[in-house]
C-alpha cells in the first residue's frame, strides 16, 4: 500500500519563498534552496514549488533554482506556476524537477493538458486548482445533492421536493488567475475531467482556506476524493498537526500540504508523521 | 569508474545528482568502450519500452550489456528491460533475467507512483543493511514477475511483483533509489562497495 504524504509547499517570489492570506499580503519565509534541504531531512515526501510570479525573466532564474533543488535532495518534487505551453514543462523536467503542475491554463485550454500527458506521461502532470465555495439556493431540481454531500436517499415526490429540497446547494467555482477570476467551472465536474485527460494527480486549494490556518476544506476534499480515481493532494488550511490528521481521516486524499506551518516552524514534517502514524495512518518515516 | 548508460530513454540527471552527492566516480555515456571497461554499470530508464529497445539495439547496447561481467544496475524501466517478455509494446527484453514485465490489473491509479514499501526476501548485497519494509520511491505502470531465486524483494501494488532481483553480477529495482531519500541513498551507496568504489 502507498504511503501518505507530507507536502510542505513553497510559494516563490523573487526568488524568496513567500507566505500570505489569498495570495496577498506577502511575508518573506526564507531561501527556498535552504527550506528544501531542510524539508526533505525532516522526513518530507515530496515538495512543491509554486513561482507565483512566473514572468518570462522570472522563469529564466527560475530554472537555475531547479536544477540547484534537484541536486540538492533526494526526494520528488514538483514545479508549477504560469505553465501553459509544452515547452514550459519540458524546460522544468529537463532542469530537474519530476512534476510539474498546470493552473490556469488547465480550465482554459483542456487540449494543453491531453497534449501534456500524452508527451510526459501521467506521473508529470499534476493540476492544481482553486476552487471557492459558491453558495446556489437557485434551480432545486438542479441537483440530488444535499449540502451534507451525501446523496438523497430516494427521489420524493414532486410536492415534497418543492418544499424539502429548497436548501441552499452547496458548490464551489473554479477560479484562475490567482484567485482572481471565476470561470463559472464546477469543481468536481473540473476534476473528472482531468482525470479523464490523463492526469497523474489533483492539487486542490482553497480560496476559501487559504492562508487562514483554519483546516483543511474537508467537505471539498471528501466530495472530490470520491470522484476520481487519482490521487488528491489537500491544500489551503492546514494549521494545527490536528487539520492533517483529519483530513486523512474524513477524507480520500492521500498527501496533504503545509506551508506557513513549516515555514514558521510551527511544528515539522516529522511532528506530523509521528502524530499520524500514532492514529494508524500509514506514512513513510 | 561508474558508467551511467544513456540511450535516449529518459531522466539520467536524477541518477547522475544522486551519484554526486554520493561522491562517486562516474560518467554518463553510451560508449561502447567506456561501458565494457567500468567498474560498475548503471542502467537507469524512463518511458517507454518500444523505443527504449530500439535505441540498445541501434547502438549495438542490447548485445553488450547481457555480457558484462562487472556489477550492473538496471533502475526503473532498466529493470523491465533486463527480463525475457515486455507487454508493452510487445517487447523481447534483453533476457539476463528470466520473467516478463506486464501492465498492472485490477488495481487503480496507474501509474503505481509514490512511496512503498519494499519487503525483502532474499539476502542481497545490494539491500545489505536496509530495513525490510522501507519505503523506497516507485513511479511505473508495468511490473517485474520472474523465479523466486531471482526476486530478492517484493512490493504489494494489487497483488506482489518483483521491487528488486538480482542474478549474478546483475541487479535490478523498480523504485527509483535516486528519488528515495536515505533508504534510496543506502542502496546506491551499497552498489558503490559491490563495484568497490567505496568500502
Amino acid at each position: 500500500m502507498l504511503a501518505n504524504r507530507i507536502i510542505p509547499c513553497m510559494d516563490i517570489k523573487d526568488g524568496r519563498v513567500v507566505k500570505g492570506t489569498h495570495f496577498k499580503d506577502l511575508v518573506d519565509s526564507g531561501d527556498p534552496l535552504e527550506l528544501a534541504k531542510k524539508y526533505a531531512d525532516q522526513g518530507a515526501d515530496e515538495l512543491v514549488l509554486l513561482d507565483i510570479v512566473a514572468t518570462v525573466e522570472e522563469r529564466k532564474n527560475r530554472a537555475g533554482l531547479v536544477r540547484a533543488v534537484a541536486e540538492a535532495i533526494a526526494i520528488p518534487f514538483s514545479v508549477g506556476g504560469g505553465v501553459s505551453e509544452l515547452s514550459h514543462i519540458n524546460e522544468l523536467l529537463n532542469a530537474g524537477a519530476d512534476k510539474v503542475s498546470i493552473g490556469s491554463a488547465a480550465v482554459t485550454d483542456a487540449g494543453f493538458v491531453k497534449k501534456a500527458c500524452d508527451r510526459f506521461g501521467s506521473q508529470a502532470i499534476i493540476i492544481s486548482l482553486d476552487p471557492k465555495r459558491v453558495i446556489d439556493s437557485g434551480n432545486p431540481f438542479a441537483s440530488t445533492e444535499r449540502s451534507t454531500g451525501e446523496p438523497t436517499a430516494q427521489p420524493v415526490a414532486l410536492a415534497d421536493s418543492i418544499e424539502t429540497n429548497r436548501l441552499p446547494l452547496l458548490k464551489w467555482d473554479v477560479y484562475i488567475k490567482g484567485g482572481r477570476e471565476n470561470t463559472g467551472v464546477d469543481v468536481i465536474e473540473f476534476a473528472k475531467k482531468m482525470e479523464k485527460l490523463g492526469v497523474g494527480e489533483l492539487l486542490v486549494n482553497s480560496l476559501d482556506r487559504d492562508g487562514t490556518k483554519k483546516g483543511f476544506d474537508i467537505e471539498l476534499l471528501d466530495k472530490i476524493s470520491k470522484s476520481v480515481n487519482i490521487p488528491v493532494i489537500a491544500s489551503s488550511g492546514a494549521g494545527r498537526i490536528d487539520d492533517f490528521v483529519e483530513v486523512f481521516k474524513r477524507t480520500g486524499v492521500t498527501a496533504a500540504l503545509g506551508a506557513s506551518v513549516f515555514h514558521g516552524r510551527q511544528f515539522t514534517v516529522g511532528d506530523v508523521k509521528a502524530r499520524l502514524k500514532l492514529e494508524g495512518i500509514e506514512v513513510r518515516q | 569508474m561508474i558508467a551511467v548508460v544513456d540511450y535516449d530513454a529518459g531522466n539520467i540527471g536524477s541518477v547522475a545528482n544522486a551519484l554526486k552527492r554520493l561522491g562517486a566516480k562516474f560518467e554518463v555515456t553510451s560508449d561502447t568502450d567506456t561501458i565494457r571497461k567500468a567498474d560498475g554499470v548503471i542502467f537507469p530508464g524512463q518511458g517507454r519500452a518500444g523505443p527504449a529497445l530500439k535505441s540498445l539495439q541501434k547502438s549495438g547496447l542490447d548485445k553488450l550489456l547481457p555480457s558484462l561481467k562487472q556489477p550492473f544496475l538496471g533502475i526503473c524501466l532498466g529493470m523491465q528491460l533486463m527480463v525475457e517478455k515486455l507487454e508493452e509494446d510487445n517487447q523481447t527484453g534483453l533476457g539476463i533475467v528470466p520473467g516478463k514485465c506486464e501492465l498492472f490489473k485490477d488495481i487503480s491509479p496507474v501509474p503505481h507512483m509514490g512511496w512503498n514499501k519494499v519487503n525483502i526476501v532474499q539476502d542481497s548485497k545490494l539491500l545489505a543493511g536496509l530495513k525490510s519494509g522501507s519505503y523506497q520511491y516507485f513511479v511505473h505502470s508495468y511490473a517485474v514477475k520472474t523465479d523466486k531465486e531471482f526476486t530478492v524483494a517484493v512490493t504489494d501494488y494489487g497483488g506482489e511483483f518483483a521491487s528488486a532481483v538480482n542474478r549474478d553480477n546483475f541487479y535490478g529495482v523498480q523504485f527509483h533509489p535516486e528519488k528515495s531519500a536515505e533508504a534510496g541513498e543506502q542502496i546506491l551507496n551499497n552498489f558503490l562497495i559491490i563495484c568497490g568504489e567505496k568500502r
